[in-house]
């Protein structure tokens, strides 16, 4: 086999390749038909000039006119291919020079006038073919020419000062002149022997190839795929076995002495193994270059999937994920954005921990929406190429840019998009490579179930560790990471802090629970963010919080505690706070290795600690010592504050009398028939002697009352009446100025609410009054009724009792009303009765509402 | 990257798609995109002083409470922090300031500022648009580096003079003539010299207002007969040219016309009246303009496609509201009516709109009634294979005349050349017309004061002179209108004492003193024609 039989078959073998590998690409695309038109005309050339030389059948002559047409057409299948290429849209000539050259074709088809049949001269086994040309063939030449003129032309109108089309076509113009150079250096006898023409040909067509990959037509990975490999080792069998089989036969029979079958089967074998070995040999290059990665790849992704399918710790399957992307590709740098519960994206991993994680993507974001179209990665040039970019807020696009953000990969379950991973682009210019990007998403995908699955599993323990209404660590978590902490800090300290709120019972009761909810998460919000991040809060009472405080000794245990302290004392004062609105703290200060060799100890001491401020005061932080133990031990259970405060309250109840002295008597009365009422309506013990306090100093606030209007014999003007409600809320001072007993001032503030909403002073209704408040209601009204005044006889039982029915769900409670009255029925509860001197009626005679005294 | 750069990285189809493809949205898609900008928008707007001064404490964070809680602006509302040019109060960081005449206004002038963001998305659109008049159908289009624009727009501070600007962050068209040299000639030595250099260089693009195109488009004629020996060079491909356009006159028997030596690519017309010029224009040219929405306040707002079948909006420059023209009449018959607005997805083709606009990115203007009026032509076409509403442009309200894009007169500047004149006019009415070419032109009705008959000497000549004088003293635009485009629009018809009190008698309300009903023209000149009481004859007569 010659040199130009060798050459030619490389050429025929290039041009297959690349006509296959375009199959496979998009052949709706104008350009990428016409350079398979191109390339088929080129092996038409090529193909029939070598089956000539080869003399297969039908006839040298067939395969020399085939060879012809591709000749002529070579110059259509340029100018068609430029054309595309530049998206000219001058299809008049196009079409002109397409049936011009085929009507020359069929012309030399007939008469031979252009390129004339060659003479073939069979010589000592080696055949040769000769052409005589005449002046014609320059006819064919000279329109060949014209057309590339032409072609010239276009490309020169369009490149003209367009240096972007210029810098496009230029390797089409590479190929062009080393083309035409290959042609024109054939003709020289130096260059005898060497198909030059061929050579160039095959070089141009791979010049054309690359200016399509440099126009993004195609995928360079196009070109190493499985179904290539084994189309480029038939292609080359066929070739060969069509080139080779004859001589190889004619070897074997010859050198053998084999019969003529066996020497056909022998040279199929032959051929055959021929084949296989070549298809080996392409699977291993192609292997080498693309599956052997792949199947690195392939291994990776199974290791991982392997791996993550029963992890629930979103940090780990981060880090797998991660890892395996960056083992697999060349992807560096990441940051992965996972949906929060608010449904936007914000960093939950960076692989540079160095990287700043304050980002989200909002759950509106165009890329969510694109993302819940398209599982697939996009580069940031491409996004920002859709319409729904349009729609971007310009922080967006500053974050984009800040970012350096190159490509988005989502991360993606059934449809739902769980995260988004964004590659930073490293340095300015580069841009990832599309397969390590396909790669990451495909990782990416593997780890998407597992990633939705720990985040709903991290969002339930979260759920379970945190108290609903602060946020804050729950008492139950509280003691495990209590017991870490202290394993933590063995060599060294921890502290423990336990604040629980004075009289927040009162404080609810004052001023209902919800104002109370928000005071705690006041107080959450305040405590946490007045902490370090290695410290904890906790929760863990219903007025108790906790910190933890590692690495704290007491000294600074106690300054923070009593910063933390006095920054919650003005918590409602800045919140424009109200009456007996200032919230106290009592705090126990307890710390390891100090004073406590376990965690359950530290606890404990803390505790004694708070326990200790609660009994001498309240409002105070108390470290823990041996001796404040002594003293918790003598605990008791509820003690009043009345008797050590009896001689002031007597005294400001003489102070009334003085002024008033029914009211004396009455608040005796009442303190009688609330007692009796609370342990009918089955009240504790403790509570029963909290309401009868409360009833004996209910009426202390009219010690601020004017004379006149507290003795005033008729009807009470609106503005009177006014500064008579007024003595509640003096109640309520003068009890706040005697902390032993400020227990009772819920009892005193609601005692004129009325059931139905229409009392004072904070309109409360139904059980939104405090129980003991509805007893005293009732127990106030009573004594008013069954009490002689100036202007009324007093009522008898049954009008009395008429009277409180009457009143039943509108002053009064009607379940504890009708307690009352079986009381009375029964004679459990005596009427005491009272005669007074001065006694005015506040409201008029309108029993039952006003009944209650005032 | 460059629109130029995008040429070698991307396929055509991918750069129609980044320009083009908000024809494609559905409404939807086009409501998501307008609705997230306007939260932007508010978010910057609202807590601004600027906002502020208008919102009264209040602070919207919904569309909805956006469109309840801003009532509808003008310009008046925003003249006191933008004309002194408050920077700080704004809701974005101003780049640039583009100005415009304040028709009717207190001030001569009106500023707009420009945010980064808002030029962006102008540059963005007007490539748009630039794409969209090369097209000739879906994903076709012929822009190249090497094309040519005829230079024919006002310079900076005007709004027109930033494209220029913003095409060449894009691609190196070449102006002509340069706009470093442009910005220092005279309106006549730019067309000139523009024309000579297209005859050699060629002119591939030429956008404008309509009139102003046309105008120039006339030009060339005087131009080629008045300064031939300028305008031919020695260069043998233009002679050739020449020649042939010639050849191609005389053997016709017609003038030389630009289409005669030129083949646009791209024709854009903006601004009022465009349809009075269209068809000459295209006549004059060979290709039909491209009409596109722009404004000092608005930026780019909208464009036709290669169909001409109406105009679609830009998702991105604007939250576009509505203003029904039912609900237009009630606020122009009673001022203090605030009228309801419905969205861009709401309209009804047929449907007649004032439009209101909050310009997003930082602009300053929310819900501003920008005062213009569209007509809702259709929603979807199949020509173009979309969904979406297009519209065509109407006019400016009926409270504002414009002519040809030029010039903008409301009743109070009638009414301050009426006063300065001191032309004894008692009452008038005013309405924009068209004459039988048509061409626009303010058809003035005026009264005269009965008494003033018998010792002045007014003529319809006078008052026209006179009045004219005044329009153009008040109005640097009308000025211009005569001085570039040559024209005097004013048409003035002197009707009989007693003419408007009779029409006022008949039909129990006086006369709307701007663009009223030609129905109520005809009703008024039937009065004129009944009223026996005058003294004077109904006259009319060109100016």
């Amino acid at each position: 086999m010659t040199g130009y039989s060798w050459v030619s078959v490389i050429a025929l073998v290039c041009y297959l390749f690349l006509l296959l590998t375009f199959f496979q690409a998009s052949k709706t695309d104008k350009v990428i038909r016409s350079f398979m038109t191109l390339i088929a005309i080129m092996f038409l050339w090529v193909g029939g000039s070598f089956f000539m030389r080869s003399e297969l059948g039908p006839s040298v002559y067939f395969w020399h006119h085939v060879s012809v047409l591709g000749i002529m057409l070579v110059a259509v299948g340029y100018y068609h291919f430029a054309l595309a290429f530049l998206e000219d849209k001058n299809s008049h000539n196009k079409w002109f020079w397409l049936f011009f050259h085929l009507a020359l074709f069929i012309a030399n088809l007939f008469t031979g006038i252009f390129i004339p049949k060659p003479v073939v001269i069979r010589d000592t086994g080696a055949t040769q073919f000769i052409y005589n040309y005449t002046w014609h063939f320059y006819i064919l030449l000279a329109c060949l020419l014209l057309c590339v003129l032409q072609l010239a032309f276009i490309i020169y109108r369009h490149c003209k000062g367009n240096v972007i089309a210029f810098r496009q076509l230029r390797p089409v113009f590479y190929g062009l002149g080393i083309l035409i150079i290959g042609h024109i250096a054939a003709s020289f006898s130096v260059f005898s022997g060497i198909p030059l023409d061929i050579i160039s040909g095959v070089i141009n067509a791979f010049f054309l190839f690359y200016a399509l990959y440099k126009k993004r037509l195609f995928k360079i990975s196009l070109l190493f795929s499985r179904s290539n490999s084994l189309a480029l080792a038939m292609i080359t069998g066929t070739i060969l076995a069509i080139r080779f089989f004859s001589p190889v036969r004619s070897a074997l029979r010859n050198g053998l002495n084999a019969s003529l079958t066996a020497a056909v089967i022998l040279t199929v074998l032959l051929l055959v193994i021929l084949v296989a070995a070549l298809f080996l040999i392409f699977s291993q290059i192609f292997n080498y270059i693309v599956v052997r990665k792949e199947k690195r790849q392939e291994n990776r992704k199974n290791q991982l999937a392997e791996k993550i399918t029963y992890m629930l710790d979103l940090d780990s399957i981060m880090q797998n994920m991660t890892n395996t992307i960056r083992d697999i590709t060349h992807i560096d740098r990441m940051l992965v954005f996972l949906r929060q519960t608010d449904g936007d994206y914000r960093v939950e991993y960076t692989s540079n921990p160095l990287d700043e994680k304050n980002y989200y993507i909002r759950a509106d974001h165009p890329l969510v929406a694109y993302f819940k179209n398209h599982d697939a990665p996009i580069n940031v040039q491409d996004f920002s190429k859709t319409t729904m970019f349009r729609s971007l807020w310009e922080t967006e696009k500053q974050l984009l840019k800040s970012l350096n953000a190159d490509c988005f990969i989502p991360i993606i379950t059934v449809g739902d998009l769980v995260g988004i991973i964004m590659l930073p682009r490293e340095k300015e210019g580069s841009y990832y490579r599309s397969a390590d990007i396909y790669t990451a998403h495909a990782v990416a995908s593997i780890c998407s179930a597992s990633v939705k699955d720990a985040c709903a599993y991290e969002r339930a323990i979260e759920d379970a560790r945190r108290d609903k209404l602060t946020g804050l660590i729950n008492r139950k978590y509280f003691f495990e990471l209590l017991d870490a902490e202290f394993k933590k800090c063995k060599d060294s300290t921890l502290s423990l802090s336990l604040l629980n709120l004075d009289n927040f019972r009162q404080y609810n009761q004052v001023y209902g629970t919800q104002e109370g909810d928000i005071a705690l998460q006041r107080i959450a919000g305040l405590l946490s963010s007045s902490l370090s991040e290695a410290s904890s809060v906790a929760r863990i009472g219903g007025k108790e919080f906790a910190i933890i405080l590692p690495g704290y000794d007491i000294h600074f245990a106690k300054l923070i505690t009593e910063n933390l302290v006095a920054e919650i004392s003005h918590i409602n004062e800045r919140s424009g706070g109200h009456i007996g609105s200032r919230i106290t703290v009592s705090a126990g200060i307890s710390a390891a290795p100090y004073m406590a060799s376990s965690a359950r100890e530290l606890f404990q001491n803390a505790e004694t600690a708070v326990y200790t401020v609660k009994r001498s005061g309240k409002n105070a932080v108390q470290i823990y010592s041996s001796d404040i133990l002594y003293q918790t031990t003598q605990q008791e259970g509820f003690s009043s504050g009345y008797k050590e405060n009896a001689s002031t309250i007597y005294a400001l109840t003489a102070a009334i009398d003085a002024k008033d002295h029914y009211t004396f008597r009455h608040s005796q009365n009442v303190a009688y028939y609330a007692e009796a009422l609370g342990k009918a309506a089955g009240l504790a013990n403790d509570l029963t002697e909290i309401v009868k306090e409360a009833a004996l100093l209910h009426d202390i606030g009219k010690i601020g009352i004017r004379e006149d209007i507290l003795n005033k014999p008729g009807r009470l003007t609106p503005d009177e009446f006014d500064i008579m409600k007024g003595h509640v809320e003096n109640a309520v001072n003068i009890i706040r100025h005697l902390p032993s007993l400020n227990y009772v001032i819920p009892t005193v503030l609601s005692h004129h609410e009325h059931f139905d909403g229409s009392g004072y002073p904070r309109r409360l209704s139904g059980e939104s009054i405090p129980l003991m408040g509805r007893i005293l209601c009732i127990a106030d009204s009573f004594d008013a009724m069954t009490s002689e005044r100036s202007y009324k006889k007093a009522l008898d039982l049954n009008s009395a009792i008429e009277n409180l029915m009457a009143g039943s769900g509108k002053q009064f409670d009607p379940k504890l009303v009708l307690i009352f009255v079986e009381q009375l029925k029964s004679g459990s509860i005596r009427i005491l009765g009272q005669s007074s001197e001065s006694i005015h009626p506040l409201f008029g005679e309108d029993y039952p509402e006003n009944t209650q005294d005032e | 990257m460059r629109f130029q750069e995008k040429f070698h990285e991307y396929s055509k189809q991918e750069i129609w798609e980044e320009y083009c493809g908000f024809l494609n949205l559905s409404m939807d898609e086009f409501m998501t995109i307008q609705k997230r900008l306007l939260q932007e928008q508010i978010s910057l707007w609202a807590p601004s002083a600027l906002g502020q001064s208008i919102l009264k404490g209040k602070m919207p964070q919904t569309v909805d409470e956006f469109r309840s809680m801003v009532p509808l602006t003008t310009y008046e509302d925003y003249a006191a922090i933008l004309l002194p040019k408050q920077t700080k109060s704004l809701p974005g960081e101003p780049v640039v300031w583009i100005q415009t005449t304040w028709e009717g206004g207190i001030h001569p002038i009106k500023v707009a500022p420009y945010t980064k963001g808002m030029l962006d998305t102008f540059q963005h659109n007007i490539m748009s648009s630039m794409i969209l008049c090369t097209s000739r159908k879906k994903g076709e289009y012929n822009v190249n580096v090497t094309d040519h624009v005829l230079y024919a727009l006002a310079p900076l501070p005007y709004v027109t003079g930033l494209l220029p600007l913003l095409l060449k962050n894009e691609i190196d068209f070449e102006f002509l003539p340069p706009v470093k040299d442009a910005v220092n000639m005279s309106f006549k030595e730019r067309n000139i010299q523009g024309f000579k250099l297209g005859i050699n260089k060629g002119i591939e693009y030429f956008f404008g207002l309509g009139s102003v195109l046309y105008y120039v488009s006339k030009s060339l004629s005087s131009i080629k007969s008045g300064s031939r020996k300028s305008i031919i060079t020695k260069s043998p491909r233009t002679l050739l040219r020449l020649l042939a356009a010639r050849r191609r006159c005389r053997r016709e028997n017609r003038e030389l016309m630009p289409k005669d030596l030129f083949h646009l690519k791209g024709f854009v017309c903006a601004g009022t009246d465009n349809r009075c010029y269209k068809a000459d224009l295209e006549k004059l040219w060979g290709v039909e303009p491209l009409e596109i929405f722009a404004g000092t306040e608005p930026t780019c707002i909208g464009c036709e496609t290669w169909s001409r079948e109406g105009v679609y909006f830009f998702p991105d420059a604007c939250f576009y509201e509505f203003i029904p023209e039912d609900e237009m009449n009630k606020n122009i018959e009673d001022p203090s009516y605030q009228p309801h607005t419905v969205l861009w997805d709401e309209v009804v083709p047929g449907g007649i709109y004032e439009l209101v606009l909050t310009v997003f990115k930082g602009g300053a203007f929310a819900r501003y009634r920008v005062g213009d009026v569209f007509r809702c032509i259709g929603i979807g076409s199949k020509k173009e294979g979309n969904s979406i509403p297009r519209f065509e442009y109407i006019d400016r309200v009926p409270q504002i005349i414009d002519i040809a894009g030029f010039t903008r007169i409301t009743e109070k500047s009638i009414e301050q050349a009426v006063e300065l004149s001191r032309l004894p006019i008692e009452t008038w009415t005013a309405k924009k017309e068209f004459s039988k070419d048509n061409r626009p032109y303010l058809h003035l009705y005026v009264e005269l004061k009965r008494d003033s008959l018998i010792d002045s000497a007014l003529s319809i000549r006078i008052l026209q002179e006179q009045l004219g004088i005044y329009f153009r003293y008040l109005d640097q635009d009308y000025e211009d209108l005569k001085k570039i485009l040559g024209i005097d629009p004013l048409k003035i018809t002197m009707v009989k004492c007693g003419t408007f009190a009779a029409y006022e008698k008949k039909f129990g309300s006086s006369i709307r003193k701007m663009n009223p009903e030609s129905c109520d023209i005809n009703d008024l000149i039937i009065c004129h024609a009944a009223n026996g009481t005058g003294t004077g004859g109904a006259s009319d007569d060109w100016i």
